[in-house]
């Protein structure tokens, strides 16, 4: 029984972040056209933070002095000491939980705004170019500048959530991060039904039209760009919170993929197809990881080979049904004609 | 036989119809000349010929064939060249890779035949035989681009606003070699002009549109007799 | 300032940054999609010839003409069965991107998949090997001349010629050039466009196997190698300008040069930045040019000399 529900709780944490993801990309490419692909850059940004900062900021309230040893060499060793003391002070833990989710997310919109800067005012491919590469630098960055989260070695996050213990523990961690991803999908949905929504897609589809009417198109698509980013940026401290440890290698490009995976299958340019498209490659990639015990030893890693399906079916679908499972409702269609049009 | 004849043709962009039945035919060693107001569906008309709109109704027919489903290079093939207004040259190949681009489907010693043919015709593009065509000026341009046409030794040539954008004097130069298709070659020639007076003056007949419809159609030297029309779209007083 | 070493590894690192602009841009003008899946095509041209090296004992530099074909064909492929069906469905840029992403994603971990079985079969492994062990070197006077030098320079001059030669003198080079700037036009004329296409993509998934297989011999490769190449290669295209052949010429050696010559000095004394950091110059070098030459720098110099010439 305890085995199915924590299963179901497992999900539920996995969901949360791939929903925040979708719904950031979605928002971004859905809505407003913006090709990010560089989404892990900014999910990065989230995830490095926490493990830049937690264990370093909490070690002294632990009682550890910082100067007196290599925090990288012995960063699990002060990670779960931390851990203990966060165990004695649930408040405290609950608030810096809560205050680096929101600095993960600062973190991403500053991101955001910098890997945009250059080509936010070219083209669409020069910007997905910009965010390709911009991505990678920071994967080198991470790996090589060990002050950042220990370089190859990887940085242990502290659980704020040990004032719990077992199954109570995971329970409320994966209760906190859902609520928190279904916030985020909620006020997206909001944000995208109002006049802004249709601004976006006002600028998706007649760039032109948008600014004639005088709306400065670069600076949405900026600020669309920096919200995308901030809300990526939480799911990566949620991220790094629930892992329990920052590894820079955990941050591959091919994380991006996934993400226009999830959005492309489920429909770009509505709420729900987010929440649809995250949902399905949950699914995948949960069976996969659970079937992956009990397959019999395969010469290659699985993993692989799933890419390679997930990658055909991202084409098939992009040429066969692009709008997705649940394609952008006709009648919005409708009123982004008459917004452009007044 | 006329060498082209358009009944009633209906045609536009997308859903939006801007030819509401128009009709027109064109013998060999003819100029024709369409005018009218802008936005009146002159290059449209062209472009219905030629295939690159969407087509309602009507017919289209080049010696004899019904052509008004082929395809833009399909007609070309079967002797009609488009020179639109834009967009007709390559301009950052040379003028001799221009020409060359132009006898593209022509065996060796036929393009040699036709390139001396055309040179002849327009002796002006030899002096710029290997600049690129973005150096060159409107005027310059405009001759390269007939000189592509002529190599490719159409029997209907149909031009958009060949002389727009262009000095008095350069354009007088282009109406003249206009003519002189004509007459060297027998072609027909259906010819789009925002300047109505300096077109009717070298034209045969006359077609002129308002609001894609026809609303004279006839010999040239009638229309620029007709004072009423004259006046309302010519600027004539 | 510069030792010879340095001076032949950059010579050497530009020769495939070169090939692979020139084929990055080649692809660029045909569908005005930058082609994430380039430097994957590199590393095909390495498994292609380290594959032969071992189960064949074919030189690495006997196998370029199979790697050539090889990438030319996987290329090819992914254009006819992807880019090619999406545009003609009407397609926005941003969605060739996005099928350039998957097919990116598809080749890479198709190659981590070989890479993890042909161990198996081979009992040698298939990841982190060099080359370098099969070059030979000749020596001048005091400097030693490693072969990849030779061989790349040779090859990537021998391309560079012929290209310039077969676009400038043939008639169906001229007809490729027509078609890149204006393919309506190039069609109406009676060119083959498809055609055109096709040997674009050709060239440039060859000459993307070449510059791996001369990668391999400078640093240790694996799956993600290719990755890693299109900071450079974009660098590169995008400096050089997109729409011009010659540009992509300038801008690999460009990029090649600052990136080698750069990570050289800057790891010297004082600053002592650490070799890892390489990637840091072309990305810059990418911003830079963002920032201040969208068109590349060869748009920089037609301007100035358009100033007086052109007539209206």
């Amino acid at each position: 029984m305890i085995d199915i529900l924590r299963i179901i709780v497992d999900f539920t944490a996995f969901y949360s972040i791939y929903l925040m993801l979708s719904v950031s990309l979605n928002l971004e490419y859905g809505y407003t056209g913006i090709p990010n692909f560089g989404k892990v850059m900014f999910f990065a940004g989230g995830a490095f933070t926490v493990g830049a900062i937690a264990g370093r900021m909490l070690a002294p309230l632990a009682g550890i002095d910082l100067s007196k040893l290599d925090y990288c060499m012995k960063n699990v060793y002060v990670g779960s000491l931390v851990s203990r003391y966060l165990a004695q002070h649930a408040g405290l833990a609950l608030a810096v939980f809560i205050a680096l989710v929101i600095a993960g997310s600062l973190v991403g919109a500053f991101l955001g705004w910098l890997a945009s800067y250059p080509s936010i005012r070219l083209r669409e491919d020069y910007l997905g170019m910009t965010l390709v590469v911009s991505g990678e630098l920071l994967r080198i960055v991470s790996l090589n500048y060990d002050p950042l989260i220990c370089g190859t070695f990887g940085a242990k996050t502290p659980n704020p959530f040990s004032f719990l213990s077992g199954f109570a523990m995971d329970v409320t961690r994966s209760a906190f991060m859902f609520t928190i991803a279904m916030l985020t999908w909620l006020i997206v949905g909001r944000l995208v039904k109002s006049p802004f929504g249709r601004l976006l897609k006002a600028i998706r589809d007649e760039e032109e039209a948008a600014e004639a009417l005088g709306k400065d198109v670069v600076k949405v698509r900026m600020k669309v760009l920096m919200l995308g980013s901030a809300i990526a940026g939480a799911a990566g401290a949620l991220y790094a919170f629930y892992l329990g440890i920052v590894h820079p290698s955990d941050y591959a490009p091919l994380r991006t993929f996934i993400v226009w995976v999830m959005v492309i299958i489920g429909g770009a340019g509505n709420n729900l197809g987010a929440a649809v498209g995250a949902l399905i490659y949950l699914f995948v990639d949960r069976t996969l990881a659970i079937a992956k015990t009990y397959m019999p030893a395969l010469p290659f890693d699985l993993n692989y080979l799933t890419y390679v399906f997930l990658g055909i079916i991202l084409i098939l679908v992009l040429i066969f049904k692009p709008e997705g499972l649940i394609p952008e409702s006709l009648e919005v269609r409708e009123e982004i004609r008459e917004e452009a049009s007044q | 036989m006329p060498l082209l004849t358009v009944e009633n043709l209906k045609a536009g962009y997308g859903k939006l119809q801007i030819l509401h039945g128009v009709s027109l035919n064109i013998s060999r060693g003819e100029i024709l000349s369409v005018i009218g107001p802008n936005g009146s569906g002159k290059s449209t008309l062209l472009k219905s010929i030629f295939g690159l709109t969407t087509i309602f109704d009507g017919k289209i027919s080049f010696k004899g064939e019904d052509i008004t489903r082929k395809k833009p290079h399909e007609k070309a093939r079967m002797g009609i060249a488009y020179l639109p207004q834009t967009d007709n040259l390559f301009t950052k190949l040379k003028v001799k890779e221009n020409m060359l681009l132009a006898g593209y489907t022509l065996s060796e010693s036929e393009y040699q035949e036709r390139l001396k043919e055309a040179l002849e015709f327009l002796p002006q593009v030899k002096e710029f035989w290997e600049r690129k065509v973005w150096t060159l000026s409107g005027g310059e341009r405009q001759m390269v681009s007939i000189a592509m046409a002529v190599l490719r030794k159409p029997e209907l040539y149909m031009l958009d606003e060949p002389t727009a954008a262009l000095a008095p004097k350069i354009a007088r130069t282009i109406l003249e070699k206009i003519v002189q298709l004509r007459d060297t070659f027998g072609a027909a020639i259906i010819l789009v002009e925002q300047n109505a007076k300096a077109a009717l003056k070298i034209s045969d007949n006359a077609l002129l549109l308002v609001a894609g419809k026809s609303v004279f159609q006839g010999s040239s030297s009638e229309l620029l007799r007709d004072k009423e029309l004259a006046q309302m779209y010519l600027g004539v007083k | 300032m510069f030792s010879i070493e340095v001076i032949i590894d950059a010579i050497t690192f530009s020769n495939l940054i070169i090939a692979l602009a020139i084929g990055l841009t080649l692809t660029y003008m045909t569908l005005k999609v930058p082609n994430f899946a380039h430097g994957d095509t590199a590393v095909i041209g390495i498994y292609t010839a380290y594959t032969l090296t071992i189960m064949l004992g074919i030189h690495p530099y006997a196998s370029m003409p199979i790697a050539f074909l090889l990438g030319g064909a996987l290329s090819i492929i992914t254009y006819i069965l992807v880019y090619r069906v999406i545009g003609q469905k009407g397609g926005s840029i941003t969605t060739l991107m996005i099928a350039s992403i998957a097919v990116e994603v598809i080749i890479r971990s198709s190659l981590h998949i070989y890479a993890d079985i042909m161990p198996k079969i081979t009992s040698t492994f298939f990841r982190g090997f060099t080359f370098s062990k099969y070059d030979f070197s000749i020596s001048i006077g005091e400097a030693t001349l490693p072969g990849v030098l030779i061989v790349s320079t040779l090859t990537i001059t021998g391309i560079v010629v012929s290209l310039y030669l077969f676009l400038t003198r043939t008639k169906f080079g001229t007809a490729m050039r027509a078609t890149i700037e204006n393919p309506s036009l190039a069609s109406t004329l009676g060119v083959d466009v498809e055609k055109v296409y096709l040997v674009s993509w050709f060239l440039a998934g060859g000459l993307a196997a070449l510059s791996g297989i001369f990668l391999a011999f400078q640093i240790p490769s694996d799956p993600e190698s290719g990755w890693g190449l299109l900071l450079r290669v974009f660098a590169a295209s995008v400096l050089g300008g997109l729409d011009n052949i010659f540009g992509a010429v300038l801008g690999g050696a460009v990029i090649g040069f600052s990136e080698i010559l750069g990570i050289y000095l800057l790891s010297k004394p004082p600053i002592g930045l650490s070799p890892a950091y390489r990637p840091a110059i072309p990305y810059l070098m990418f911003i830079l040019v963002l920032l201040f030459a969208p068109k590349g720098i060869t748009s920089i110099n037609l301007k100035k000399l358009i100033g007086g010439e052109e007539k209206k």
